[in-house]
């Protein structure tokens, strides 16, 4: 019963996740994204891939730093992560939003590609 | 945790405790002898209000010493759960301390603290998760004295114990929902939720036949002591921001940029340094505005600094500041019934900027109108949950969120891409 509530909330903080990613890498000239997510036991893992405008590589430099932040604070998810996604003036406070509301993050970023995946745990 | 994010930690922590340190000694300065004490106590028994002046009922020293004692053991409990001290760290601790100047005391914190502790035992969660909405639901503290002032002799403390504890357990759930209504645009979320709460409560109440009576009280000619104190604390802040590498205008300037909308964390997105550097600007901007309209530092002055200070770690900066505190302030000069002089006008003036976002996302006109509802709205909030909720500002905040935000985004256009 207290897992179900935990998957419960992972799986709506992943709604919010994804919705903020996709939304990043389609304003900085996105022309292709590849999304898969996957039910583990103990979480879920959002993989994703695609390209950007060489011009907005720095943009994408500072996402993956917002990914992974050296801390993450359970507090701040706790009262905020609902603003995550879904607000259409999107500002990269959110990226750093989600680095806080995902337990590991892995971004690596290229010329014009990126690659990252995130796990939430239940 | 890294190096660098121990430092900024580290930084951070002993930036709130030598505040804590600098309130003592003020405190001490003000009243050094056995006054002090006394004040202090008294303070912890008192009914309070929406603008109760704490110097009033236990004099300047004992304010400060109420203030510096919440400050420090917030922080110390902050500490002992091992949770990293960032901007929304400052800003709530900030508000901590300056509302200890104006309502709080640890008489009527603490039970809504043990409520916030239940709540994290009922959800099987550590208590650091909602250790920051439990220290924002403190605003409900004149609740808590309310009842403890005026329930039936033998069940006084445990009526007490009981309010503050319903008021933290259900403020969580609730904080978390109201923060979807206003997306973020209101920076004082809490006191929102807590609006409804005290709502909710008041009208319990008042429907047993109770009455809430007018505590307000305002301090005046408090000598230079509170000018030193907090001129001396914004200019520690910005030589240490200076000292942490904000030197000039190029490496101020990226915390201009946000729009402040939350959460706009600005140690995590640009440093320590520039963060105490606005800080310091945001806070003096606060007093030079005193300073034109001629009125005294009192507790509730002093209240409005710091949580204007504080929240310039976590969203408010001069840019979104500004045009919000003008549309309030057009308010009260274009309409007669709101004199720009008094006590409710004057802290709204400040807390308005709680909707610094509006301005810092959608420009100075928004901005503008929206601290100019605010100011209007806010004159009729306080009925609504008799006066008990120290954040009338936010929840007042919160209903010109829901009033402007549909309104904004349907009258402008799409963003460009």
């Amino acid at each position: 019963m207290k897992q179900n509530k935990h998957i419960h909330t992972a799986r709506r903080k992943m709604n919010h996740v994804l919705d903020e990613i996709y939304t990043a890498l389609l304003l900085a000239g996105g022309t292709e994204l590849d999304l898969s997510i996957r039910r583990e036991e103990q979480g879920l893992r959002l993989q994703a891939r695609g390209n950007f405008l060489p011009e907005r590589r720095q943009e994408m430099e500072r996402m993956a730093e917002f990914l992974q932040p050296e801390v993450r604070s359970p507090a701040l998810v706790e009262e905020y992560w609902a603003l995550a996604g879904g607000d259409r003036y999107t500002t990269d406070s959110e990226l750093a939003l989600v680095g806080h509301m995902v337990d590991q993050a892995t971004v690596k970023v290229e010329a014009d590609r990126l690659a990252l995946e995130l796990y939430i745990a239940f | 945790m890294g190096e660098k994010a121990k430092r900024t930690d580290t930084i951070i922590f002993s930036v709130l405790m030598a505040t804590a340190g600098a309130l003592l000694l003020a405190a001490v300065i003000a009243q050094p002898d056995r006054t002090l004490v006394e004040g202090f106590l008294r303070i912890q028994g008192d009914e309070t209000g929406l603008i109760t002046d704490s110097i009033v009922t236990g004099g300047r020293g004992g304010a400060l010493l109420n203030a510096g004692i919440i400050l420090m053991l917030s922080t110390l409990l902050v500490r002992r759960l091992k949770m990293p001290f960032t901007g929304l760290s400052v800003a709530c601790l900030f508000m901590m301390a300056g509302f200890a100047l104006m309502g709080k005391n640890l008489v009527n914190t603490l039970p809504i603290l043990a409520g916030g502790w239940i709540y994290s035992l009922y959800r099987r969660e550590p208590f650091s998760k909602y250790l920051y909405v439990s220290f924002f639901g403190t605003c409900l503290s004149p609740m808590v004295s309310f009842v403890m002032n005026n329930a039936r002799y033998g069940l006084r403390g445990l009526t007490m114990v009981l309010c503050g504890v319903a008021i933290g357990f259900f403020l969580p759930p609730v904080s978390a929902y109201t923060v979807r209504i206003h997306q973020g645009y209101n920076l004082y979320n809490v006191g929102f939720a807590a609006g409804f709460i005290g709502l909710g409560m008041a009208s319990i109440l008042k429907g047993f036949g109770v009455e809430f009576a007018d505590t307000s009280s305002w301090s005046q000619n408090n000598g230079i002591l509170l000018d030193v104190l907090i001129w001396g604390l914004l200019a520690a802040l910005f030589v240490l921001g200076a000292v942490l590498g904000c030197r000039s205008w190029r490496q101020y300037r990226p915390i201009l940029r946000h729009s402040g909308r939350a959460v706009a964390d600005f140690t995590a997105l640009d440093g320590p340094g520039p963060t105490f550097v606005n800080m310091a600007l945001t806070g003096m901007l606060g007093l030079l505005y005193l300073r034109w309209m001629r009125v005294d530092l009192n507790g509730p002055m002093l209240c409005c600094i710091f949580s204007l200070v504080g929240f310039a770690a976590f969203g408010k900066h001069p840019r979104n500041v500004i045009p919000v505190a003008l549309g309030a302030v057009a308010s009260s000069r274009l309409m007669g019934n709101i004199p720009i002089d008094t006590p409710t006008v004057l802290v709204a003036t400040y807390l308005c900027t709680g909707l610094a976002p509006i301005a810092g996302q959608f420009g100075v006109f928004w901005g503008f109108l929206a601290g100019f509802m605010h100011m209007t709205i806010v004159q009729h909030t306080a009925f609504l949950h008799g006066g008990m909720n120290l954040y009338n500002n936010g929840f007042a905040a919160g209903l010109t969120c829901v009033l402007m935000l549909p309104i904004i985004q349907a009258l402008r256009p799409e963003p460009e891409e």
